[in-house]
């Protein structure tokens, strides 16, 4: 492993009290670059970032890939992307064709040698160049299998550095989701790379942590404290978390049959969304405090009974069905899938915490694929009052719910009961609404904006720790495990455009509650 | 995200006591409307009136100066209650003995425009009186035109390389888009010799040149602030920013509008090194310039800017900018 050993320069030009964080030169390189999340997802990113002024002046990105190709072939192919998917639109074409400039593609196999030997090279003359100090992010957008095997490589080729607190250059590796896909390759993958790897230079990215309205979480949570002091057991009745997804599996068909929802959706996102929900106040708002304070909710999570494996979660895979007014195809019949595939592409489930603070507290997640609309929220009922105020039409009487959107239409809103106006009383639920894009206009940065700048920037607390995500697969590992010894036999089990299995229902309406109409 | 209807998230109090400023202002305005909704009440001093003049429901009051007094009393009852108030105030706030004073008790932060005043020393020395004990955030529109350029030019010279060739500077020239951003040139000036520890030795002002010469610890430099020839009058601040180094490596800056960024071309003398661009914090650049507005703080920069601009007229030799 190369040792990074210079002193940090401090620049007087530069005003800490405007920039919250330093973001350093360097050059990123990403592998796996000729996938979907490249164009999509990361050169828009960097182009806005380049765009609001946040990427550092001097540096480069490195598309590395399988596919032959020249660097000006990849420019156009990544304008073409920019232009369809930035969030911010026009393209401006001077900015472009300066953030261009700093854009390159490598061709190699991931196990050669020889495309890594060359990559220094790049590497070293890019930084003669451009001014990049020799400092590296590894943006890991391959498949899983890939991810030790391409550590390992940059590690033997001197391409990461030891990790010191301090010092520069750094070198930091983008690990994409799934990290494992169970407890025990979790574990594995995490012993491997820790090899060459200090746990500060992996940063796991989830891509729900880098929203907006994620982020808002924790202030929303923790600077006002009327909310605070009603988040409890003795205040909430339940917990509703919902991701809900129109689309298909569209291209994703070799994926998702390796995947499946849990995995995709339920072990990540939505336990990253729970932890940040239901966690204590962190002492510090920094990464330690915060992640800390998270891998303690996950702990407290109880652990499924066996017996409860098969009642406690419920699974369900669509069938063909009709959404936005059109037939669409089963998941059975989507391109790349098994016929008679028995994965699951919808998962709801009744949880609990047993710690003070949410003891007795159920907390219901769904999330699926094919249902009426795309939307997810994170919702929060609080307890009725009480029923002897019967001089109230107690009927019409509805518990407060405070709903946080994170997509789309992101905002907060708060139900409660108001009295219609007129001699009698009747009344009628009613709603306070915020919306971001009422307040703060239609273009928040995208989650992957913020994470790549946080990244570069050595800042870590939106992204995944090893604890977390170990903590989670503890809990699901199981239910995976029986899920494989216990096929399902009446899949497909909700029509493409409904809200989910039958079973879904059942699950919460156990306990008297009803998932709520999105 | 869907904009399903108008917010409010803030009121912004605007005084206007000179009509050739109003421009400026209403460009400011709808820099920050286009990002922030706001409650607008624009204030704007018309000496031809007999009276105070109400139009718009109350979100525009012209006056004659023989009634500012009352206008509080007419700006109050639309304000939206909770939110807070943001002044812009088209004056020097250490000179408005009149309406500031009444607003700026409610205030959360007053933004003003003091670009046109007659000596930068006694500028500086009321400012830093001024916001001494205050508990607002005061925001210099002058300072925050220049944000963009001070970014820019931390970007440029981020290694202990490029900054030592900036320790061996001789020449700054900067070039304003007209002769009234003299003062956006002059905070950058003074911003810089604060930051890299250069003393004036001399300035003067002639035939709309202002020139400055320095002492640094590797030897000497003079700095020229001039007006681009060709600029358009929408535009502020400034257009471009060129260092000359001892051993005559050029860092050339330029803003050209409508584009929204500043391009850097670093020339020494045996190569060219592909050129950096970088955001431009104007007003044309809502967003950032916006966000600079609402957002930042002066703090500690801005403070020993001040400072530098106390010695800045010091060997005053010109006539006022």
């Amino acid at each position: 492993m190369a040792t990074s050993t210079t002193v940090q320069f401090k620049n007087p030009l530069e005003d800490l009290e405007r920039q919250a964080k330093t973001v350093d030169p360097c050059i990123m390189v990403i592998f796996g670059a000729t996938g979907d999340l490249t164009g999509r997802k990361l050169l828009p990113a960097l182009y806005n970032l380049a765009s609001d002024g946040e990427l550092p002046a001097h540096f480069a990105c490195i598309g590395f890939a399988r596919r032959p190709k020249s660097n000006e072939d990849f420019r156009n192919e990544m304008r073409k992307a920019v232009d369809s998917y930035s969030r911010v639109q026009p393209v401006d074409t001077n900015t472009w064709n300066s953030f261009s400039e700093s854009i390159f593609y490598h061709r190699s196999e991931f196990d050669d040698d020889k495309g890594y030997e060359e990559l220094r090279n790049l590497l070293d003359s890019l930084d003669q160049r451009l001014g990049t100090q020799k400092n590296r992010l590894y943006y890991l957008s391959t498949p899983p299998s890939y991810f030790a095997q391409i550590i390992e490589k940059l590690h033997k080729h001197k391409l990461l550095y030891e990790f010191s607190e301090k010092s520069q250059p750094w070198s930091r590796v983008i690990i994409e989701k799934p990290f494992g896909h169970d407890l025990t390759s979790a574990q594995q993958l995490q012993t491997e790379i820790t090899h060459y790897l200090n746990e500060q230079q992996i940063y796991r990215i989830d891509h729900y942590l880098g929203k907006e309205t994620v982020q808002n979480l924790l202030v929303f949570r923790f600077t006002n404290p009327i909310f605070e002091s009603l988040w409890n057991n003795r205040h909430i009745d339940h917990i509703q978390m919902t991701v809900s997804e129109d689309i298909g599996i569209g291209t994703r068909g070799h994926f998702f049959e390796e995947a499946g929802n849990l995995r995709d959706i339920i072990q990540n996102h939505m336990m990253q969304l729970l932890s940040l929900v239901t966690m204590e106040p962190p002492n510090h708002l920094n990464a330690a405090s915060i992640r800390s304070e998270k891998v303690k909710l996950m702990d407290a999570i109880r652990q499924y009974k066996p017996s409860q494996l098969g009642s406690n979660i419920v699974r369900g895979q669509y069938g063909p069905g009709i959404i936005n007014g059109e037939q669409v195809l089963g998941y059975r019949q989507e391109k790349d899938v098994d016929p008679k595939s028995d994965v699951e592409t919808y998962v709801a489930l009744e949880l609990f915490i047993d710690n003070w603070r949410w003891a007795g507290v159920p907390f219901y997640l769904r999330a699926g694929k094919r249902l009426p609309k795309r939307a997810t929220e994170i919702a929060i009922t609080f307890k009725r009052a009480p029923a002897f105020i019967q001089q109230f039409d107690e009927k019409r009487t509805t518990a407060n719910i405070l709903v946080i959107r994170i997509q789309p239409d992101e905002g907060i809103s708060l139900k409660f009961n108001c009295k219609v106006p007129g001699l009698h009383a009747p009344l009628q639920p009613v709603k306070m609404d915020f919306l971001y894009g009422a307040y703060f206009g239609a273009t928040p940065p995208e989650a992957y904006e913020r994470l790549l700048c946080d990244c570069m920037a050595g800042d870590n607390t939106l992204f995944a720790s090893v604890d977390e995500v170990i903590a989670s697969w503890k809990l699901f590992t199981p239910v995976l495990d029986y899920w494989k010894a216990h096929p399902s036999t009446n899949f497909p089990n909700y029509a493409a455009g409904t809200w989910g299995p039958s079973e879904s229902d059942e699950l919460i309406e156990r306990s008297g509650r009803q998932w709520r109409l999105i | 995200m869907a904009l399903t209807k108008e917010a409010c998230l803030f009121n912004l109090i605007v005084y206007a006591p000179e009509k050739e400023r109003i421009p400026r202002l209403l460009d400011i305005i709808q820099a920050i409307s286009k990002r922030f909704p706001s409650r607008l009440i624009f204030i704007s001093l018309d000496e031809s009136l007999q009276e105070i003049s109400i139009k718009d429901s109350g979100n525009s009051i012209s006056t004659p100066s023989s009634s500012l007094h009352k206008v509080p009393f007419y700006v109050m009852p639309h304000i939206i209650p909770d939110l807070p108030i943001t002044l812009l105030w088209g004056t020097d706030p250490t000179k408005d003995k009149t309406l500031l004073p009444y607003f700026q008790g409610f205030a959360t932060r007053i933004i003003f425009d003091a670009s046109i005043h007659d000596e930068w020393s006694a500028f500086g020395q009321r400012m830093i009186d001024h916001t001494t004990d205050k508990q607002q955030a005061m925001i210099d529109i002058s300072w925050a035109l220049i944000s963009g350029w001070r970014d820019a030019l931390a970007r440029l010279f981020n290694d202990s390389t490029t900054m030592d060739a900036l320790s061996y500077c001789k020449k700054i020239r900067i070039l304003c888009h007209n002769s009234s951003d003299y003062a956006a040139g002059i905070y950058l000036l003074s911003w810089l010799s604060s930051r890299l520890h250069w003393s004036l030795s001399l300035s003067k002002h002639c035939e709309g040149v202002l020139e400055a010469h320095f002492n640094h610890d590797k030897g000497n430099l003079t700095a020229l602030i001039t007006e681009e020839p060709n600029s358009k009058d929408q535009e502020h601040g400034i257009s471009s920013l060129e260092i000359i180094t001892q051993d005559d490596d050029v860092y050339l800056m330029t803003h050209r509008p409508p584009h929204r960024t500043i391009t850097t071309h670093v020339m020494h003398a045996d190569s060219c090194k592909l050129p950096i661009t970088l955001p431009y914090t104007g007003i044309n650049n809502s967003y950032l310039f916006s966000k600079e507005l609402l957002h930042h703080h002066t703090g500690e920069h801005y403070q020993h800017m001040l400072k530098a601009l106390l010695h800045f007229s010091k060997e005053k030799q010109h006539a006022p900018v």
